[in-house]
């Protein structure tokens, strides 16, 4: 298990080094990081100056280089417009994403595991084509509309929840309910799905024959089949939650680490960009291999190989 | 997406008409603002947003102070100003500046400043404040000479955005200033909470000069990114002002109740800059024929369009600068009325009776870039829009890429010329025209310190300018603001609001 994580681990860097210099060329190709420093109403000669001074003059390759070494050493390097290191913006932003993600996954999955549970059971039925219908819904609603509603209901019309910020824990009810509400169809279908399958097999027929309660079956048993690709899939939306929150982070003014990155592209402020991908890259690893712990807990099959 | 939100505000605002009217809360003396945009540093130097513009005027001070309502200059941090020679500029600060941390901020102060801003090894990102200046020394410690490479004739208003940086404040160079700004200025920054808030506390020890005495006592910045968000903020009284509010949004909030809605003018302009220097190419360029440019400009409905889109605040523009600042003459310039049937004609004659089609690059506004297309494309002119991020589109027009470039001019809310036409028209690389004979009077205009003969300059230029239609100026940029109804506020023209000005009515 060691040598594993420690391979998981060590693909983790490569992916990051990869993706970073990928994107690294893609920002400096696709604008002008001096012209972003000098803002909209700088000269040319100013542009000039401070892409000297800054050494944007130099190849990109000795600039990625430069910034890959210090990586390389711990070293995520300082915001080109931030007061601060990069390590620093984003330990100050994680909390905010990471509380977002973590109640907006626990959010999706108590939407998305009844529903689908219920509709795997009451299969063909109208409860089954309302509970597909709420999928179809949740999916297609553009996120941003759905907290602009939220806002409207509960932040305008009703005034019980505050509209933006992250100074509470009620800041964050509107903005993890919007999240959790977008990923939870797909954890409510794949739930379905694997519960209708199981549910034909011959141990749960056997369990039935057992005379064992209904409630033990599918819970105790037929769930626990089930969810096994609704967990790698869950570590999944819970890292797509993490880097991929920028427009509720917009639209809720949260300051986590998806406004930082969209903020950083724009600007093009590299090595803030650079060391978010690396974080996101660690995120997928980290999350598939805890994916793959939990899996391996519920399934014995997974455990002997 | 933006219009499916602007429509969402509409939305809110229009089915919460009925809604209790907004919480005032004068009671604590605090404005809370939003904004879209926050300075990433706050030292005016190593910033270039506007809301970093005005975070400048309420922490810091300048040696002179623009007066709004008459246009003079006023003595602020200086008491005196008098040119020793072309290139010298001689200050005497005034006596009992204070600054934030309690240190007393003098001539050696604006030394200091002037050393640190024009050194390379400070890496400063904002130019524009001190790029006219070639150094400053000391003669005692309320008396410093500026020095100028040239005669510069602008240098009353940039002696205006000459942000005076204590000593103490600059040894923190570009982190320590952002993390720990001091200033002189009649607000102090008690906490800076990056995404989270600034708190400006009102400084009690405030020497007054131009600027007056500050009433309210406390500010509160807060970037809310989402325009609607901001919206319902202010509707339940999260917020004290907003602005940036979009035409459709102050339609719906001039409904409420407790809710104040105040549109005013800026310095920033709208413009459609032309190729004809042929910097893109000669061959088939269609922008090196006069009678081309001269068809652009009848083309574009600029009434229809401000009246429909711009909104409130805005108006048709005639000149590559805005008319409210310094040789930005009216008189005598050639003005190219609406006539899509003339624009055909003058196609039609300089060979193009078919039209040609074309590359417009834009960054900002765009549904008002959208107009302009289908008013060329009316007349015949398919102009496919290249939309892109400032750099981006920056480095296009820049490295000639682009023939026609849709574009925003802010003119660092300067009110002279020489920080727009002459940005434009004096052979820099944004410069897409490269007439010599304009190039050489605006240099005159702005080498001169004679009022007079700058004035006389600039008219000619601006003539040849518009006589040639090297550009089809669009219109002057509106702002709107919408805030707490018992605000007393005032919007000012240059698009930085002056809470320092503001009070509450209780």
């Amino acid at each position: 298990m060691l040598r594993f994580t420690l391979r998981r681990l060590l693909l983790a860097v490569v992916v990051g080094i990869a993706v970073s210099a990928i994107a690294f060329m893609l920002l400096r190709i696709s604008g002008d990081l001096a012209i972003a420093l000098a803002g909209e109403d700088a000269s040319p000669a100013d542009v000039e100056r401070i892409r000297e001074e800054y050494g944007l003059n130099r190849p990109i390759i000795v600039q990625y280089g430069e910034w890959l070494w210090r990586a390389l050493q711990g070293d995520l390097g300082r915001s080109l417009f931030y007061p601060e290191s990069v390590a620093n913006l984003i330990v100050t932003r994680l909390p905010v994403t990471l509380s977002l993600a973590g109640m907006g996954l626990v959010i999706a999955i108590l939407i998305a595991l009844p529903l689908g549970i219920i509709a795997a059971l009451k299969r063909n039925t109208w409860v089954d084509r309302a509970a597909l219908g709420i999928a179809v819904i949740g999916q297609a609603m553009p996120n941003f509309w759905f907290g602009l509603l939220m806002i409207f209901l509960f932040g305008l019309a009703l005034g019980w929840l505050p509209i933006s910020g992250s100074d509470s824990f009620a800041h964050f009810i509107m903005p993890a309910i919007t999240l959790g509400w977008f990923s939870a169809p797909v954890l409510m279908r794949l739930t379905r799905g694997g519960m209708v399958e199981v549910m034909t097999s011959d141990y749960i027929r056997t369990a039935y024959a057992k005379g064992l309660p209904a409630r033990v079956v599918v819970l105790k048993h037929a769930l626990r089949n089930a969810i096994v690709p609704v967990v790698a899939l869950c570590s999944v939306q819970f890292g797509n939650m993490l880097s991929g929150s920028v427009v509720i982070e917009t639209v809720f003014a949260l300051q986590g680490i998806g406004y930082l990155a969209w903020e950083a592209i724009s600007r093009r402020d590299f090595p803030v960009v650079q060391g978010i991908l690396l974080l996101v890259a660690l995120f997928y690893v980290v999350l598939t291999l805890l994916a793959d712990i939990a899996n391996a807990w519920l399934d014995p099959r997974i455990r002997r190989g | 997406m933006r219009r499916h939100f602007l429509g969402a505000v509409a939305l809110v605002a229009a089915l919460t008409a009925g809604a209790p009217a907004v919480l005032a809360q004068p009671a604590e003396n605090t404005i809370r603002w939003f904004s879209d945009t926050e300075p990433a540093n706050m030292s005016p130097y190593f910033n270039s947003t506007r809301e970093g513009v005005i975070f400048g005027f309420h922490v810091w001070d300048a040696p002179l102070y623009r007066n709004l309502q008459t246009g003079e200059y006023e003595m602020h941090l200086a008491e005196s100003v008098r040119i020793v020679d072309d290139t010298t500029i001689e200050l005497r600060i005034r006596d009992g500046i204070i600054a934030h941390n309690g240190d007393t901020v003098d001539a050696r102060d604006v030394v200091a400043t002037v050393e640190f801003a024009l050194d390379p090894a400070n890496q400063l990102t904002n130019l524009g404040r001190t790029r006219w200046l070639s150094g400053a020394e000391l003669v005692d410690n309320r008396t410093v000479r500026l020095r100028t490479p040239a005669p510069f004739g602008p240098w009353q208003e940039y002696l205006t955005t000459l942000l005076v940086i204590p000593r103490a404040s600059l040894a923190g160079g570009r982190d320590g200033m952002g993390r720990n700004p001091i200033g002189t200025g009649p607000y102090r920054v008690t906490e800076v909470s990056p995404g989270q808030r600034i708190v400006f506390e009102r400084f009690d020890r405030y020497f007054g000069g131009a600027k007056g005495q500050p009433e309210v006592e406390r500010l509160i910045f807060r970037r809310v990114p989402e325009a609607n968000t901001r919206v319902a903020e202010l509707l339940t009284g999260g917020v004290d002002w907003i602005w940036r509010v979009t035409p459709d949004q102050a339609r719906n909030l001039k409904r409420r109740r407790g809710v104040k809605v105040a549109s005013g003018g800026t310095v920033r302009f709208h413009y459609l800059q032309m190729d004809a220097a042929g910097r893109t190419g000669t061959e088939d360029n269609p922008f090196r024929d006069v009678r081309v440019r001269r068809a652009v400009n009848h083309a574009i409905d600029r009434e229809g369009i401000v009246r429909n889109l711009v909104g409130e605040g805005a108006d048709p523009l005639h000149t590559p600068c805005h008319p409210d600042q310094f040789g930005c003459v009216q008189e005598g310039i050639t003005r190219y009325e609406y006539n899509p049937a003339r624009a055909r004609e003058l196609l039609a004659e300089a060979g193009y009776p078919n039209g040609f089609t074309v590359t417009m690059g834009g960054y900002r506004e765009r549904p008002w870039g959208e107009a302009i297309i289908g008013n060329l494309r009316a007349v015949g002119i398919t102009a496919n829009l290249q939309w892109s991020q400032y750099d981006a589109y920056q480095r296009a027009t820049r490295e000639a890429q682009l023939r026609l470039a849709y574009g925003s001019w802010g003119s660092t809310s300067l009110f002279d010329i020489a920080n727009s036409t002459s940005y434009f028209f004096r052979g820099s690389a944004d410069d897409l025209t490269r007439d010599p004979e304009v190039m050489a009077l605006l240099e005159r205009g702005d080498n001169s310190t004679d009022p007079a003969a700058r004035r006389e300059a600039y008219t000619a230029a601006i003539r040849r300018i518009t006589e040639q239609a090297y550009w089809a100026p669009l219109w002057t940029f509106p702002l709107t603001y919408a805030y707490n109804a018992q605000l007393e506020f005032s919007p000012a023209p240059d698009e930085v609001p002056r809470f320092y000005r503001a009070r509450w009515n209780r």
